[in-house]
């Protein structure tokens, strides 16, 4: 009798312990991207982002960053668009291995108008850009942030119609809080 | 503008850190901080399932891969053009398999070497692949095909098609070309050249 009851927990922990392992293993997979690098499913970014990049786009938000001058060595600009929905998103690839240097971001007597018109006055959604994000590269090549707000949100912001914790809110992404504290640490 | 500038820092903070003071360094700390925790459900969400629940959120977290994808491809791609490597342009496509602009490009690169049929193959998949897409993309495919193959007019003019197969399918594909043109814009011209092009297809011997 005693003997059933102890197999029967012995069933009952190794039942536990193998739902504990599956998930951990699920979560594992899911933060190493085991089941793309095993192909056995295509990234949503390459699925969402499968169309050409827009490079004209690409290249006029280039110029507006310049106009107001921008150090922009170590700064790219991509707009990919969205298969199979409206709309394209602007990324703003920030890259300190690349040069870029954030101490030294905007120079004295830029031309704000034409990233002013891009950003406040509907210059965005002339362009069919509907989202923007940023992703900051340290100095090991190591992506620190990458952030991602709606152009909607930010022409809402820009134009005091949501406050900055409405906004901060609708600021998606990912943070790597260690790396970022290393970043500023001196 | 001021707005403008604080949106833009907010969202970009990451480039103020390197050199700010302690106040400054705790300020961004902070924010990140309160960010977090402003979103924790979407991170912890996003951290256990691999998914936002937004597909244009996750699709963004991922797109560092696709960006470095694009320049490999690019600098592939412009290889394969500058040598005459069909290799190196089937790699390009490898890499990026949805951009109908390499497809159209190893299109051409392919009926400039005689393989017509297999020509046609990938004008046909990038076709499919651009009115998958919808929007502008299919205008956009027609506008990259009539660039790659009105490029390769010279050289045909000078030395003639290698077989009638080559001379149907260049006209051919460029009628097609422009008759989507006309469809996308109602412009006569277009029509006008795709029926040109259509009788010179018909013409090929």
């Amino acid at each position: 009798m005693e003997k059933t009851k102890r197999r029967k927990g012995y069933w009952g922990c190794g039942i536990v312990l193998l739902v504990l392992l599956l998930l951990v293993g699920w979560v594992a997979a899911i933060h190493w991207g085991v089941l793309e690098k095993l192909g056995l499913r295509q990234p949503i970014s390459e699925q969402v982002f499968a169309p050409p990049p827009d490079r004209e786009t690409s290249t006029a938000l280039m110029g507006a960053l310049q106009q107001a001058g921008m150090n922009t060595r170590g700064v790219e600009v991509y707009v990919l668009p969205m298969a199979g929905q409206e709309g394209s998103v602007a990324i703003l690839t920030l890259d300190t291995s690349q040069g870029f240097d954030p101490e030294r971001l905007f120079s004295d007597g830029g031309n704000w108008d034409a990233l002013e018109h891009i950003i406040e006055q509907g210059g965005l959604q002339d362009l069919n850009v509907t989202r923007l994000a940023f992703d900051y590269v340290d100095q090991n090549g190591k992506s620190i942030a990458t952030l991602t707000v709606s152009a909607e949100a930010v022409r809402q912001f820009s134009q005091e119609e949501i406050d900055e914790k409405e906004f901060i809110g609708q600021v998606m992404g990912r943070i790597d809080i260690p790396g970022l504290i290393r970043e500023v640490t001196p | 503008m001021r707005k403008l500038m604080v949106a833009l820092a907010m969202v970009i903070l990451m480039s103020l850190v390197t050199g700010c003071d302690a106040e400054g360094r705790q300020f961004i700390i902070d924010l990140a901080l309160s960010w977090a925790a402003e979103n924790a459900v979407s991170i912890g969400a996003y951290t256990l399932l691999g998914s936002s629940g937004n597909a244009e959120v996750d699709a963004v977290m991922g797109a560092r891969d696709v960006i470095n994808n694009i320049n490999e491809a690019d600098r592939l791609m412009e290889e394969g053009r500058q040598e005459n490597d069909l290799s190196k342009m089937e790699d390009a496509i490898e890499k990026r398999p949805g951009d109908y602009t390499y497809r159209v490009s190893y299109g051409a690169a392919l009926l400039k070497a005689g393989r017509s049929s297999d020509a046609e193959g990938q004008f046909t998949a990038a076709e499919d692949a651009a009115k998958a897409y919808g929007g502008e993309h299919e205008q956009l495919w027609a506008i990259e095909g009539i660039d790659n193959l009105g490029a390769l007019r010279p050289e045909f003019e000078k030395n003639g098609f290698v077989d009638a197969q080559q001379c149907q399918a260049y006209y051919g594909q460029l009628a097609h070309f422009y008759r989507v043109r006309y469809s996308g814009t109602q412009q006569a011209y277009f029509q006008t050249q795709a029926d040109q092009y259509e009788s010179l297809a018909q013409a090929c011997k």
